[in-house]
């Protein structure tokens, strides 16, 4: 089938015409899912090389399970997060994760005022990724994927296997854990005045 | 799973965002989640590359026309032919009737018949005289 007829299918049904073999499904569900989850193994992990043997590794996961999937049982986006973000906290784990010094980000110093924009964007971004690592994983995740992915809170509790209530706790405390982490570079990264 | 811990509800927890402070803080911190999410880390090419290839490479082979396996048709007894032929059962029934009376109507002809014979001048016992086997062969190949 034609790539572009494919853009409509389902994650479920692109994955069934995977498994019987279809090689244009192959491409169209690594186009559409790669992305997703190397901008999550990404988030998670703050470090470019890792996150991409993480991508590399969740989706060979898809591919072995394929075969077996049972359309209807979880959405693959889901258990796909659900593997990157196993994945990425052995790795925390195992290296031990190291604690961002947000003073290290470089701040704002052309005068011209997009440079000064752009540089402030890429500032509050640098900022962010930096507070997120300060974060208890189980924070991180639900504050990553609740307000940068953008999935529902059910969605969340079932990639992380925790209660609803459990996923608006952690959310909350993350963000009070980064609005605290943030407020020392408040001048400097300009949100006093864009807010 | 990271985080199998079931979280009681905190004071910290989402009933605060209520309060004007934790809007406050929600709204500061939208200005980088916006940030974030404008700014999407993209795979290089390199990674897309190596996901199709292993998708390639780890993809059941699809399934050849040949393995598949072909429709059963139905075979056809020479009865069953037969019936197609003729229409079905029904047709084959009326048929059989019309014959059987066909035969009986031969052996045991109704005097109607018998009448309406002699009236043309014929018996019924003759009413067309063929030549025998001999003689019509002998005719063929007299005649050429």
């Amino acid at each position: 089938m034609p790539l572009d007829r494919m853009d409509h299918l389902s994650d479920d049904a692109l994955l069934a015409a995977y498994a019987a073999g279809d090689q244009a499904a192959a491409r169209t569900l690594t186009l559409r899912l790669t992305p997703r989850v190397f901008a999550h193994a990404m988030r998670l992990l703050g470090d470019r090389a890792e996150a991409e043997d993480v991508t590399q590794d969740a989706l060979m996961r898809l591919w072995k399970v394929a075969p077996n999937w049972q359309a209807g049982s979880a959405k693959p986006s889901t258990w796909l997060f659900t593997v990157t973000a196993n994945l990425c906290t052995d790795r925390l784990r195992r290296k031990g994760r190291q604690g961002v010094d947000i003073d290290a980000i470089p701040e704002p110093e052309d005068d011209a005022p997009r440079a000064e924009h752009v540089l402030q964007e890429q500032a509050r971004i640098a900022a962010l990724e930096s507070a997120l690592q300060s974060l208890p994983d189980g924070q991180r995740q639900a504050v990553v994927l609740r307000h940068i992915e953008g999935l529902g809170n059910p969605e969340i509790a079932e990639i992380m296997d925790i209660s609803v209530r459990a996923v608006e706790s952690l959310t909350a405390r993350g963000k009070r854990a980064l609005a605290a982490a943030l407020a020392e570079k408040r001048e400097a990264l300009g949100y006093d005045h864009d807010g | 799973m990271t985080d199998k811990r079931k979280h009681k509800p905190t004071p910290d927890g989402p009933g605060d965002l209520s309060n004007p402070s934790a809007q406050a803080l929600d709204v500061d911190l939208d200005i980088f989640f916006d940030a974030a999410r404008s700014a999407q880390p993209e795979p290089s090419p390199e990674l897309m590359a190596r996901v199709l290839d292993d998708a390639l490479a780890m993809q059941p082979p699809a399934q050849p026309l040949a393995a598949r396996p072909a429709p059963s048709v139905p075979t056809r007894s020479w009865l069953g032919t037969l019936l197609d032929t003729l229409g079905g059962w029904p047709a084959a029934a009326s048929l059989a009737t019309a014959t059987l009376a066909g035969v009986w109507i031969g052996i045991s002809p109704p005097d109607a018949v018998s009448a309406v014979t002699a009236q043309l001048g014929l018996a019924a016992e003759a009413a067309i005289a063929l030549p025998d086997g001999e003689e019509l062969i002998t005719t063929y190949l007299d005649e050429g």
